[in-house]
């Protein structure tokens, strides 16, 4: 079985998400990141422009609707508040939960009790975070990915086309801005196979961990210079909020604020690589932790080395997540990354050993011993194919070696071993960018196969 | 040494030894440095050349090293101490190629297809 299976693990389709222009999704969980509005209001792009103004336009229909013929208005606004199909947010089911009646109300209510809003409408309706309780950035981005779904949808076919993802005729709710009202439409959309549900994919160029107008930031740009908070008294949220809505003027300004700092709004990559002056310092953590378990270094040392080695091997190797198992009552801590062939030495493990998925065992021991050797060798199955890395502290004794040399002349099985000597080299190397970190992993594969029998 | 051995030679040597003195260096600065694909393509093509006039009797290691393979990753100073091995073979190959003439400047010349050349060369600086 994957671990972290991506759209394209499934469809073994080798694009890394440095390549393709879409978050690649998950199949058992979102995407930590949401969409957000501003980056398509601030965009240099006319079509995001028009896009941005389609949202508001759509979402301040619902409000004049709202004054009109309440119940349709909610009704709508309950059906557009998740949008399972692009699965962005913290959920782990891949199923958010619609607002109900009552919220509803409360956030087109906006409409009726703010002057301000009742005559213009909303320019960004992510404001609706400093007016409303328990209105969040995963609402602004699902509203906002359900008035843009058709266009999602073209989107999504093109990229399918584009890298030949399979999609299948179905038939999903769309918010028709013509029409103004949700329409069923039979489109090809990829689906999961898990759940054959579709599945549509988002541009990164939107996507933030959070959205550039948010509370947080708001709390902090102007509420926490309150004498109250000064005097070490708390301010409730839910008052704040109130104040909010009775002095709308003051979250104008602060939009205004933000859209003239909107240079600084940036999308959020899916994936960070740390900085070379934080590489050098994990380094310099790892190097001089004792072997073993002592204080806790075998977890220090992973905990320094899983960031270091998902940087490190960045583009190439998209990371997938840590993990734990127990074999033989003994805790094995590994890194599991996506194979997405690369690199020459990806596709040839890919090719060769059918990896399509690296496992990396962390070993925090003085001495590898084959112990280790055939623990990993156990472990490595269909998805991880037969290769296999242990990153451990000291080079292994000739016998181990010989070991790993053995399994590959038996079982055609490819283990390597790589030590802290390497990952000074690899950390030499994400710092010169002279060469890639993963040539260090080649170079020792490239001994290995020397030393193999021919 | 033919007339167009000769000449890759003429052309060759120069620019082997601004190879070296680039990596030289790049390696003073950072010796364990990873050298660059980029620039190992070149230094790589160079040597190619240089073994080819060379041979194995001026080859400075004929049997354990022809080419860098980029997949071992040489470091800079890995690289000069190659290079360098080279410089002084090529010189090596030059200063067995040569000869003084016998009248006066006693200028030194190569000797091509076993006779004295017109073409002129620098004293040997390897005996």
């Amino acid at each position: 079985m994957i671990v972290r299976p991506r759209l394209n693990d499934f469809y073994d389709l080798p694009f890394t998400q440095e390549q393709v222009d879409f978050a690649i999704p998950f199949l058992d969980e979102d995407i930590p990141l949401y969409l957000d509005p501003f980056l398509l209001w601030k965009s240099p792009s006319q079509q995001d422009n028009s896009l941005h103004t389609s949202i508001i336009n759509s979402f301040n229909y619902l409000g004049s609707l709202f004054l009109k013929d309440e119940k349709t208005a909610v009704q709508i606004l309950k059906e557009i508040s998740e949008c399972d199909e692009v699965g962005l947010g913290n959920s782990k089911t891949k199923h958010g939960k619609r607002i109900g009646d009552k919220m509803a109300k409360t956030i087109l209510s906006t409409f009726k009790n703010i002057p301000q809003i009742q005559r213009q409408g909303f320019t960004h309706f992510e404001e609706l975070q400093l007016l409303i309780e328990n209105f969040s950035r995963d609402r602004v981005s699902d509203i906002s990915c359900n008035f843009l779904k058709s266009f999602l949808a073209d989107y999504t076919i093109q990229q399918c086309e584009k890298y030949t993802i399979q999609t299948d005729l179905i038939e999903i709710r769309v918010f028709d801005c013509k029409k103004l009202e949700i329409v069923n439409e039979k489109i090809n959309l990829p689906l999961n196979p898990n759940t054959k549900e579709p599945i549509m994919l988002v541009p990164k160029r939107w996507l933030r961990f959070v959205p550039w107008i948010n509370f947080e930031d708001y709390f902090q740009e102007y509420v926490s210079t309150s004498n109250r908070l000064i005097e070490g008294k708390t301010i409730p949220r839910v008052e704040i909020l109130e104040y909010n809505r009775k002095n709308y003027d003051q979250v104008q300004a602060y939009v205004k604020r933000k859209q003239l700092e909107q240079k600084d709004c940036k999308n959020d990559p899916l994936f960070n690589q740390i900085p070379v002056l934080s590489s050098k310092r994990k380094l310099s953590t790892i190097t001089k932790l004792p072997t073993g378990k002592t204080n806790n270094a075998d977890q220090e040392y992973e905990k320094n080395l899983c960031p270091l080695l998902a940087s490190m091997l960045y583009p190439e190797l998209d990371f997938a997540q840590p993990q734990s198992r127990t074999v033989e009552g003994v805790l094995i801590r590994d890194l599991i990354f996506y194979n997405n062939t690369s690199h020459k030495l990806l596709k040839e493990i890919y090719e060769k050993y059918e990896s399509k998925q690296i496992v990396v065992e962390l070993k925090n021991t003085k001495e590898v011993t084959t112990t280790h050797i055939n623990q990993l060798n156990r472990y490595l199955n269909n998805e991880f194919g037969s290769f296999g890395i242990i990153f451990t502290r000291n080079k292994p004794p000739k016998n181990v070696f010989k070991n790993t040399v053995a399994l590959w002349a038996g079982q055609r099985k490819c283990i390597l071993i790589l030590d802290d000597e390497d990952l000074k080299l690899m950390c030499q190397v994400y710092e010169n960018k002279q060469r890639k970190p993963i040539d260090v992993i080649n170079k020792k594969y490239v001994e290995f196969i020397r030393s193999c029998p021919s | 040494m033919n007339k167009k051995e000769v000449e890759t030679f003429l052309k060759l040597q120069p620019q082997l030894k601004s190879a070296y003195d680039e990596i030289a260096l790049l390696s003073k600065k950072k010796p364990t440095d990873s050298l660059n694909t980029f620039k190992l393509k070149f230094i790589n093509s160079i040597l190619s050349r240089a073994n080819e006039i060379l041979e194995d009797k001026y080859k400075p290691f004929p049997d354990e090293f022809t080419l860098f393979n980029e997949d071992d990753m040489p470091n800079n100073s890995d690289v000069v101490f190659i290079l360098s091995h080279y410089l002084t073979a090529l010189e090596k190959l030059r200063c067995d190629n040569i000869t003084r003439e016998l009248e006066f400047p006693h200028n030194w010349f190569w000797i091509i297809d076993g006779k004295i050349s017109e073409q002129e060369t620098n004293r040997p600086t390897i005996k």
